[in-house]
């Protein structure tokens, strides 16, 4: 190769002759600069210069929650269940801010006084309104109770079991269970002759296979409530239709996203304050806060973070609202006893069993510092509990702030641990198990709160582990953690609800928790106040099992969550009761 | 060409044979997988009620207790007569979740796609074309920083920026809670809004998608600068390119014609397996500005052991990366005629 050749090889190689590249280049840098600088600019100009202005009577409401099923028969989370209280009227409802019932689709709240309860107390007689409508028009009345309640114990969803009291859904849910077509056939064609019966064109009979007080709780419960038939096959689940009977009607709806409620004119009662509700879904927290910041949300409900409450509370552009919530939580301790283990009902005793285990689980409830975890964990925005059945509930008395008092006492924790065996050179050594984002963030510094308490004995060790919900559930029933934390949501608002599922063993109650007390005298006296009718002997009877539970410590209840609530000062309407449901009809915004 | 179209329609049907069996496969595996992971669907999502006759019940109905062969040969029957069953957490069939969050995973993924092919495929060829000067440096800077930035963090801080202190642009959601949307034709409020006549339903449902776009398409494109650039080095470094300039063929013809367009073939092909990728939700994008698209739907489905969520979305995501690969394939054929299947 010549000198030459060589030299114009490389003239052919090198770029730096290539002037139009770099002059092409350019242009496709101005074009990216002037896309991105379009579609940033123009896009925020074109939204404040175009948006169209907000109608007049919306009312927007944000939340962290999401729905299931729309469908009573089915409906057993939260949100949904809210969604059909504001779309629904319910057969009884109770009175803003308490946890009394009247009269919604009923025209009467059965009691033995005017005789909707019989004196033997198996017999509800349900009288409707006359005239009532749903939102097409259909008729409600004594007949399409009847289809709900059937249709709701034939479909046997979420909330079937809470309607087994009734004659005959017993024997057909146990019906279901073998299989057999025939038996399921003869099992419902019982119940329903059984079971709800029609007396007249506004007026059915419910009988019960027993005596059950909280059954007049359940007739403010959604799956007792009223359905369309035209809409509501009884084959089939309908989780995403709403045929309304209440203030509101559901009239677009985007699954996860957003609802929007326009007011029902075939509703019977006061319409509601405004003609048009959105609720708008945010799927963090923080997202809920800056909706509520920037003005694009009227109302933020469930659920902010704990801190950014406090910021609010503090804020002059909104205001804030709290109250009683019937949500508890509480420690469980895994008390299988060695008695109970090796008869193969339980699947392990542990060091909380037995007589030595109550030694201790007294001493960690004189330890536990419950404003310790109020203040560190929630910024001081739930109140301390001292028993399982909430502050605001039936029968509710303080037992553990009477017999452990309302602080730690670390001395008696001592006293107990060294009877127990324990001292500051042989400690207890205890893993607390926790969940990290089932009950949220601040799930984490309740964990560390106990720590610090249980420590502050001197005598123990407390490793924290954590797993996430799938695990943590499988974990707790397999009986692996011998202490940690859960959480309870009432089924129906009745005191029933916080001791019959914690502390029942016959039934499976406390098996299912991971707790495995066992209790006979218990198990009778939760039976006892279940069938009581009589609300002084009932509240004595809740006071004595409350006592049993301060006594024999299977659970240690720790906290009660509150509702809150950030709205800006136009709104107004909001009520907080201690049942949680939160009536979007009542608000109104100027 | 004959030939060309001959081996590419054979192509095209063999792979959408071979998309069976690469089905099968797949859902055996995540089918497995599912299976040995802790805790069951029922008990996850229903347990903590506790009423264990109404868990067994459940259990029962969707046929957990049968052999797992059983389960599996039921699975694959129904996906294959295009049952993807019901979703146990929202009670809803899957291939319903699927399509109501589609929309917003698609105008997502367009959207930030096309941010991300403009700031990549710009950038990375004005790097590219600038070697080792000032620009370049500057650029290698930008895709660095932008593929290895926390997109979480930063989607935080563009809607901190953006939403919150200037107040130019929506904080999150695909709509304005106080506008009613477009009737749904198509699930995508842009086309909606425009086949609704709504000019400022449109331009709403465009400001919501800038901010989570921009976070999305700046993060990738920190991907696309770096890999446009390398590519369009190679490209006009190569022999054919000296080829054309030697011919005396005027530069600007020799970018675009030879250089440009052969250092596209491998973008290309990533640029449409990241589409792919982001048909199947952003999760962290989705989150961060409450979009209700694919990554949230399988992140809870994931979360709650949703048995026939998670497989509903397997079979859509291989299906997915089927179709998208199979049509950068045919894209590339016709790019690049060099390449023969």
């Amino acid at each position: 190769m010549s000198p030459k050749d060589g030299e114009g090889v490389t003239e052919l190689a090198t770029p730096e002759q290539s002037t139009p590249v770099r002059t092409g280049s350019r242009r496709l840098l101005a074009i990216v600069v002037v896309v991105v600088v379009i579609l940033l600019i123009g896009g925020a100009a074109a939204y404040i210069l175009l948006n169209a202005p907000a109608p007049a009577k919306v009312l927007v409401i944000g939340t962290t929650d999401d729905e299931i099923s729309f469908d009573p028969a089915d409906a057993y989370d939260y949100f949904s269940g809210n969604i059909i209280q504001n779309t629904m009227a319910m057969l009884v409802t109770y009175v803003p801010g308490t946890t009394n019932l009247t009269p919604d689709l009923l025209s009467v709240v059965p009691t033995l006084a005017n005789g909707g309860i019989s004196t033997d107390g198996l017999t509800y007689t349900l009288h409707l309104r006359t005239n009532l409508k749903f939102e097409d028009g259909t008729s409600i009345n004594s007949s399409t109770l009847k289809y709900s309640w059937d249709r709701a114990v034939k479909l046997n969803g979420l909330p079937a079991f809470l309607l087994d009291y009734i004659s005959g859904a017993h024997e057909y849910f146990g019906a279901l269970k073998g299989g057999d077509a025939t038996v399921i056939a003869s099992a419902y064609a019982n119940y329903t002759a059984q079971g709800v019966k029609i007396v007249d064109a506004t007026t059915v009979t419910v009988t019960l296979r027993q005596k059950w007080s909280p059954f007049v709780s359940l007739l403010a419960f959604t799956v007792t409530t009223v359905v369309n038939p035209k809409s509501f096959t009884n084959d089939r689940f309908y989780p995403n239709v709403v045929v309304s009977s209440g203030p509101y009607r559901l009239s677009t709806y985007l699954p996860h996203q957003r609802y929007e409620l326009t007011a029902n004119p075939n509703y019977y009662g006061t319409p509601p304050k405004m003609s048009r509700v959105t609720i708008v879904r945010y799927t963090t927290s923080s997202d809920l806060k800056l909706a509520m910041t920037t003005g694009v949300i009227d109302v933020a409900y469930r659920s902010l973070l704990p801190p950014d409450f406090t910021t609010f509370q503090s804020a002059a552009s909104v205001k804030t609202l709290q109250g009683a919530s019937p949500v508890i939580r509480y420690l469980v301790f895994n008390m299988c006893s060695s008695a109970d283990a090796a008869a193969g009902a339980c699947p392990r005793a542990t060091v909380f069993s037995d007589v030595n285990g109550a030694l201790l689980r007294k001493a960690l409830a004189y330890a536990s510092n419950r404003t310790d975890i109020a203040t560190s964990a929630y910024s001081n925005t739930v109140s301390p509990l001292y028993s399982l059945i909430p502050e605001g509930m039936f029968g509710h008395e303080d037992v553990f702030k009477t017999v452990y008092g309302a602080s730690p006492n670390i001395a008696a924790a001592q006293s107990l641990l060294t009877q127990a065996g324990y001292s500051t050179t042989s400690k207890l050594s205890l893993t607390l198990w926790y969940t990290p984002s089932h009950y949220g963030d601040p799930e984490i510094y309740v964990a560390q709160a106990l720590k610090r308490a249980w420590e502050a004995t001197g005598m123990m060790t407390v490793t924290i582990n954590e797993q996430e919900w799938a695990q943590y559930k499988a974990s707790r029933t397999a009986g692996d953690f011998d202490v940690f934390l859960l959480g309870w949501f009432p089924d129906y608002f009745d005191s029933d609800d916080y001791v019959f599922p914690f502390l029942h063993w016959a039934s499976g109650g406390s098996a299912q928790f991971g707790d495995w007390y066992h209790n006979n005298s218990m198990d009778a006296k939760i039976e006892a106040q279940a069938a009581e009718s009589d609300p002084t002997a009932r509240a004595q009877i809740l006071g004595e099992i409350q006592a049993g539970l301060a006594a024999d410590v299977p659970y240690v209840p720790l906290w009660q969550t509150n509702q809150q609530v950030v709205f800006k000062p136009t709104v107004s309407g909001i009520v907080l009761d201690p049942v949680q449901f939160f009536r979007y009809f009542t608000i109104s915004v100027s | 060409m004959p030939g060309s179209t001959t081996s590419l329609r054979a192509y095209v049907i063999t792979r959408v044979i071979l998309m069976v069996p690469m089905l099968v496969l797949l859902l055996t595996f995540t089918f497995i997988i599912l299976r040995v992971a802790p805790g069951d669907p029922v008990s996850t999502i229903y347990g903590e009620r506790g009423n264990p006759q109404v868990i067994d019940r459940i259990k029962t109905e969707l046929g957990l207790y049968d052999p797992l062969y059983v389960q599996f040969f039921r699975y694959l029957r129904d996906v294959f007569t295009g049952n993807m069953g019901t979703s146990i957490l929202t009670q809803r069939p899957v291939i319903d979740e699927i399509t109501s969050r589609m929309p917003a995973t698609i105008e997502l993924t367009f959207s930030s796609m096309l941010v991300a092919s403009v700031l990549g495929i710009g950038l990375g060829t004005f790097a590219g074309t600038r070697r080792d000067r000032l620009p370049d440096f500057a650029t290698r800077l930008y895709g660095a920083l932008a593929y290895n930035i926390p997109i979480f963090w930063f989607g935080l801080i563009l809607k901190l920026i953006f939403a919150v202190w200037l107040g130019w642009l929506p904080v999150s959601g695909r709509f304005s809670p106080r506008l009613s949307p477009p009737p749904t034709v198509t699930g995508l409020y842009t086309i909606d809004s425009l086949l609704a006549g709504n000019l400022p339903a449109f331009v709403d449902a465009v400001a919501h998608l800038i901010l989570p776009s921009l976070t999305l398409g700046i993060v990738l494109s920190g991907f696309f600068v770096r890999i446009t650039r390398v590519n369009v080095i190679h490209a006009m470094g190569s022999d054919y390119v000296e080829a054309a300039r030697a011919r005396g063929i005027p530069e600007r013809s020799v970018f675009f014609r030879h250089g440009l367009k052969n250092a596209l073939v491998p973008v290309i092909t990533t640029m449409g397996l990241t589409f792919a990728l982001l048909f199947s939700g952003a999760i962290l994008t989705e989150t961060v500005f409450s979009f209700e698209g694919m990554g949230r739907f399988v992140f809870l489905a994931i979360s709650y052991r949703d048995y026939p969520a998670i497989q509903g979305a397997v079979v859509y995501y291989g299906i997915l990366m089927v179709v998208i690969s199979l049509g950068i394939d045919i894209l590339n054929a016709f790019v690049d005629p060099r390449i023969r299947y």
